[in-house]
């Protein structure tokens, strides 16, 4: 069986599983059943348009395509504006980062702990962007359930590098995605609300197609709007390597 | 006067009833009256410069920083770093405060292998422990211009955190939320508060200590002197309670119409009660030389207001008059003062008139003692027939003094300082001043400068206009650290690619901005969508003039150097003429630079002329040819593209890599090769092999490795300049070599770049027709204390003016008018001239400046000082005009009123002497200032004064002749009756 395979007939067998026996599931599998949502495509492709909204309300609006393949590889290309267009990022496992700026035509490498600063304006982490790993940084306790959610309460381990105190996410029983995430700072304040809607199934995977991130703090807000998603492309390794994070 | 006489004892019982009440609402009023510190609501809201400043502060997160210092032996210890984190993190939780910046939460970028960090010097969660790390982290912090001398001291013991605190709040109470934090985190290191909003709090707990400690002394003071004057009770409590009940109301007032106390208006109980209590005495003195006739109690006090009514309101609206004059100062604190100090200066005068009589007629009357009247001071009386001989022997002398006294002041006025700066309001040995100090010391002052750029900030030349802006405030002395968006982007280049400077393309200006958009650190430079930018400095406190001479240079620069509009050339599409015209302007204006990097850098024997020639004389990159070492550096930067990771065209094999440098190294020595021959080359000496599973991989190869090439080339040049010009240097200090040199390359990068940003106006007009070039507008506005202080200084200058020719030109109408004399009037006044004159005399001497309080000396000593005069003249008046000599008149008038003069004189600067134990400077000089008038100016009105009355034989006091032409008269009446006698 085929990875793309294995994890359809699992998020099949997780959404069997939650209609069958809502209620009765653990904190832990509730999470894992998240990431597996999450993660089910073997590789995505995808364009969006992201709007950054300040505390003005002055909107700026950029394009981008994100490809993606696996939980670690990920190429992420600025389209517009155009001056920073083939502005190109490359995540890799163990936090390696690359910039590709093509006014200077150069790669860069990026420091790895800059993952808790915000991603080039927006209001996502570098590791908000992820959102991939929440069973190997943080504890779930289940909070509530109700008719239609669980409401997980994720304290990151110790050993993680998270930068929250801890996480308040909703996961929406019929798509096993979360449709609300808080996020807490370290004094144990609100800092930023992310709301995932739209969820659409693209290539048969459950895709939010409208993201919001609010800066509750800053007052600052990000908007990404899914326009293409392809699924499961087979995109070779080799697209995630400098070399073709220069090729634009 | 005797209608008014008649209606007081007439209404006496309501118009108590009335003062009661009144004193009771407004005693609870006087306890709900609040301090206000706040040096930006002395300033008049709708002055543009104040509003610019605020509009500013409010959009870039608070423009006034509150700093916290911490000082130990070595800053960079575990436990010193956790309590600056710790302080931080609760400094940013008060809602009040925009953005602290600290050791732990300052933006940081930083070069890594093959890479860039973007992020915080020391990440919240992960404070260095090891010593190792902690020293580590101590070179690199101390290292960066970034950090050493802004928020780190160069000796690693002090360490600020600074605080912006959004505009709007109530300074004073941020600064003590502050305070409490800093207090509930404990830790070995010494505590330092500075910036406004501690200034303000400690200012606010000295009013009011001042306050509470000064008021009972001056009462006291007053209360010992009246006791002595009348050796009664009721001659202590009656003007002592008049004045005070005055001082209830007008504070009360002020509270009531919503006004808070400054440092100057926290002035006026001290001063009512040291010129206030004069209309009580009078009234008081006067009833009792009355009450030692016979005839009912009532009638005696109607007398007594006849007969005193009169010159207390004529020296109560002269009084008045000088502090009203202070309406045409620009500060409305000084404006708030002039309007309450005269409201109480008239309630004091009123309620004496009405509420010490209708209280006296209630008072039994006075026992008739034997013979009460002690015959007292009888060494005054001597001492006033000294001086009324030294008068009349020696006139001429005494107006010559005078005169010497105007030809002093004209060489003493020029040289009088003006101070206008917060710090001078606390004493030298304060914890305040303390606090300033040190910052100044090592970290260049706490003042924030600001300049405002609008403009399409993201444009390169715009960045480039602020960035070379910046290099030269770093040469105006005084001024620091400057920082704004377009430094970022120069360091973000230099960590990147080794350049500190402005990328010459929009696309590389957007691709470095990307990293630090949406830092913390761009909401206080960047605003409106970027099209506004805020350069901001730092200024140390050191003193008014160092500061204006930076507004005005900055404001000189702006208006002359700083470009209106900028042409932005692709030089290739140029054709040569133009294209020489504009590289020749690009030279001197990197000429230019460079000339400001040595100054700040302390490098000596760079002179702009010479830095222009050996720029000029170097010609262009393009057609330098490389030496050996040069090439040999091309070829190892070729050779490692091959080998890296982003190599378009990965080579593993070493002899490939060795086969194809040799055969590209001839293209490169001398010009920049094409992409097309490198392609050729490449083609040629790569086997198929390497390259068969990616054929593209070519084309991407060749423009790659002619952009290497390029950049080495260019490299080559730049770093053969900075050679040049270091040599050339005759002095360059040990710590800076590196940092000048890292200046100056990238000022010369600008040489080699494909564009060239000239101002439209250097460029001849016919080569300018022939172009389609882009242009950038960009305009620039300074804002900050530093333009403030210079608003107030040159305030403080006009209001002095302003306000010393308001109270003359009233005082002088008032005297002609109760002289019935023009000649009268301008005598009268001269010796409030002089005392004035005098008084910039002493302040020249003892160095004491010109600030927003000793301001107010000038127009209060004319106000009280010709009280002095107008007693004088009507009694000299009064005694001449009977039969008496002028010599018999002045020794009367001196023994009298002249005695009264003096002994009035000293109790009133008695009272403004007690300002001195105060704990404001400016109040202290104040109270010692007018002390100094008062005696002067008495002195004045018994000496200068009759001297000129005698040596101008003036009419208005009477006739110095009359004794001549009675005569004549008498020698016409013989010369007639002789002529009849035929």
């Amino acid at each position: 069986m085929s990875v793309r395979s294995q994890s359809v007939v699992l998020a099949v067998l997780v959404l069997v599983a939650v209609t069958q026996t809502a209620g009765a599931m653990a904190p832990m599998d509730i999470l894992q059943a998240v990431e597996d949502t999450l993660n089910a495509p073997a590789d995505r492709e995808v364009h969006l348009s992201m709007t950054l909204v300040d505390d003005q309300g002055d909107m700026r609006t950029r394009e981008l395509s994100i490809l993606q393949k696996g939980e670690d590889k990920r190429l992420i290309r600025f389209l517009s504006p155009a001056d920073v267009r083939g502005v190109g990022f490359l995540v890799l496992e163990d936090d390696l980062m690359y910039i590709y700026m093509p006014a200077f035509g150069k790669v860069r490498r990026i420091a790895s702990h800059v993952k808790n600063e915000n991603f080039m304006g927006t209001d996502f982490t570098y590791d908000d962007m992820a959102q991939t790993d929440y069973v190997k940084n943080y504890t779930p306790t289940l909070k509530e359930e109700t008719a239609g959610r669980y409401v997980l309460e994720l304290v990151p381990n110790e050993k993680s590098e998270i930068d929250y105190s801890r996480l308040v996410m909703w996961v929406d029983k019929a798509t096993m995605l979360p449709d609300r995430i808080e996020f807490y700072d370290r004094p144990g304040l609100l800092l930023k609300v992310m709301t995932q809607t739209d969820v659409r199934r693209i290539d048969g995977y459950l895709t939010p197609h409208h993201i919001e991130m609010e800066d509750v703090q800053d007052k600052h807000k990000t908007i990404m709007d899914l326009e293409d998603v392809v699924h499961d492309q087979s995109i070779p390794d080799q697209q995630f390597t400098q070399r073709y994070l220069k090729r634009f | 006067m005797t209608k008014l006489a008649h209606w007081i004892i007439r209404y006496r019982l309501p118009l108590l009833i009335v003062a009661v009440l009144l004193t009771i609402f407004f005693t609870d009023q006087l306890t709900k009256l609040r301090i206000d510190s706040d040096i930006l609501n002395y300033l008049p809201q709708n002055d543009p410069v104040v509003r610019l400043f605020r509009e500013v502060g409010d959009k870039y997160g608070g423009s006034s920083l509150a700093v916290v210092a911490l000082e130990t032996e070595d800053v960079f210890n575990a436990s010193t770093l956790a309590r600056i984190n710790s302080l931080t993190t609760r400094f940013q939780d008060l809602p009040e405060i925009s953005q602290v910046t600290s050791l732990t939460d300052v933006l940081d970028i930083r070069r890594i292998p093959e890479g860039i960090e973007v992020g915080k010097l020391i990440s919240p969660g992960s404070i260095p422990q090891t010593p190792r790390k902690l020293a580590a982290l101590r070179e690199y912090a101390l290292s960066k211009e970034m950090y050493r001398g802004n928020i780190v001291a160069a000796d690693g013991r002090t360490v600020l955190l600074i605080a912006r605190v959004r505009d709007g709040v109530d300074k004073t109470e941020v600064a003590t939320k502050m305070r409490e934090i800093v207090e509930s985190v404990p830790g070995e290191e010494t505590v330092y508060y500075g910036g406004i909003p501690f200034q303000m709090l400690f200012l606010t707990d000295i009013i009011i200590r001042d306050l509470a400690r000064l008021i009972p002394l001056v009462a006291l003071l007053l209360a010992v002197v009246l006791y002595f004057s009348f050796h009664r009770l009721r001659g202590v409590l009656l003007p002592l309670g008049a004045v005070l009940i005055s001082t209830i109301w007008t504070l009360g007032l002020m509270r009531w119409i919503g006004l808070e106390l400054t440092i100057v208006t926290a002035s006026i109980p001290v001063l009512l009660l040291a010129i206030g209590s004069a209309y009580g005495i009078h009234l008081l003195s006067t009833y009792m030389e009355i009450e030692r006739s016979d005839g009912d109690k009532l009638d005696r006090i109607r007398q007594s207001i006849a007969a005193i009514g009169i010159p207390i309101i004529l020296t109560g609206v002269t009084t008045m008059v000088g502090f009203l004059a202070f309406l045409f100062s620009y500060l409305t604190m000084t404006r708030e003062f002039g309007v309450f100090a005269s409201l109480g200066v008239f309630l004091a005068m009123a309620l004496s008139m009405v509420l010490i009589p209708a209280v006296l007629s209630y008072l039994p009357p006075r026992k008739p003692q034997a013979d009460a009247k002690v015959q007292r001071s009888d060494w005054v009386t001597r001492t006033m027939d000294v001086i009324a001989d030294l008068v009349l022997a020696h006139e001429k002398l005494i107006v010559f003094g005078g005169v010497l006294i105007v030809a002093a002041s004209l060489v003493a006025i020029p040289q009088l300082k003006r101070e206008v700066n917060m710090k001078d309001y606390f004493k030298p040995d304060s914890e305040i001043r303390r606090a300033e100090e040190m910052m100044e010391a090592s970290f260049g002052g706490a003042i924030p400068i600001e300049i405002l750029v609008n403009g399409d900030i993201k444009d390169p030349l715009v960045l480039k206009e602020m960035f070379r802006f910046q290099k030269y405030l770093r040469t105006i002395p005084g001024l620091t650290h400057p920082q704004s968006v377009a430094n970022l982007i120069a360091e973000l280049n230099e960590q990147m690619f080794g350049r500190r400077t402005i990328p010459d393309t929009r696309e590389g200006v957007a691709n470095l901005w990307f990293f630090i958009e949406g830092n913390e650190v761009m909401e206080q430079l960047v605003a409106d969508n970027d099209t506004q930018a805020v350069i901001q400095a730092k200024i140390g406190t050191v003193n008014t003039a160092t500061v204006i001479a930076a507004v005005d240079s900055i404001d000189h620069y702006l208006a002359t150097a700083a470009p209106p509009q900028l042409l932005w050339l692709e030089l290739d599409t140029l054709p040569t003429p133009v294209r020489a015209e504009v590289e020749r302007q690009r030279t001197a204006d990197v000429a230019r630079v460079i000339v400001f990097d040595a100054e700040h850098h302390g490098v000596e024997g760079l002179d702009a002329d010479e830095v222009l020639h050996v720029l000029r004389a170097a010609g262009s990159a393009s057609d330098q040819r490389l030496t050996t070492q040069q090439a040999e550096t091309v070829s190892r930067a070729v050779a490692d593209y091959f080998g890296s990771d982003a190599a378009d065209l990965p080579i593993d094999s070493d002899s490939v890599v060795d086969d194809v440098v040799a055969g590209l190294e001839p293209l490169f020595a001398d010009s920049l090769p094409g992409e097309i021959i490198i392609g050729t080359v490449l083609r040629h000496r790569i086997p198929r092999s390497v390259y068969a599973d990616d054929p593209e991989a070519i084309e991407y190869a060749a423009p790659a490795l002619r952009g290497i090439v390029r950049e080495c080339r260019r490299t080559a040049f730049v770093d053969g300049l900075t050679d040049s010009l270091i040599r050339m240097a005759s002095h360059i200090p040990g710590a800076t070599v590196q940092a000048f040199r890292t200046d100056i390359q990238g000022d010369m990068w600008t040489l080699v770049e494909d564009h060239a940003g000239v101002a439209s106006e250097s460029i001849s007009s016919a080569a300018l027709s022939r172009l389609a070039a882009d242009d950038s507008m960009a305009t620039t506005q300074q804002t900050g204390m530093p333009i403030i202080f210079k608003r107030l200084d040159r305030s403080v200058l006009r209001s002095q003016a302003m306000s010393l020719i308001a109270a003359f030109a009233v005082l002088f109408i008032l005297l002609a008018v109760r002289f019935r004399s023009f000649i009268g009037g301008l005598i009268s006044l001269t010796p409030v001239a002089a005392t004035i004159l005098c008084n910039f005399i002493v302040m020249v001497v003892l160095g004491i400046p010109l600030d927003v309080v000793t301001v107010l000396i000038g127009s209060v000593a004319v106000g009280i000082g010709v009280d002095y005069t107008i007693h004088f003249l009507a009694r000299f008046q009064k005694e001449f005009r009977g039969e008496k000599s002028e010599r018999d008149a002045l020794r009367v008038t001196l023994e009298t009123t002249g005695k009264a003069i003096i002994i009035n004189a000293s109790a009133v600067a008695l009272g403004f002497l007690v300002l001195v134990l105060g704990d404001i400077v400016p109040m202290q000089r104040f109270g010692f200032l007018i002390a100094v008038t008062m005696v002067i100016s008495a002195l004045g009105a018994i000496t200068l004064l009759p001297a000129l009355v005698l040596l101008t034989r003036a009419r208005f006091v009477g006739e110095f002749d009359r004794v001549a032409r009675r005569l004549n008269h008498r020698l016409d009446n013989l010369r007639t009756s002789t002529r009849r006698r035929p």
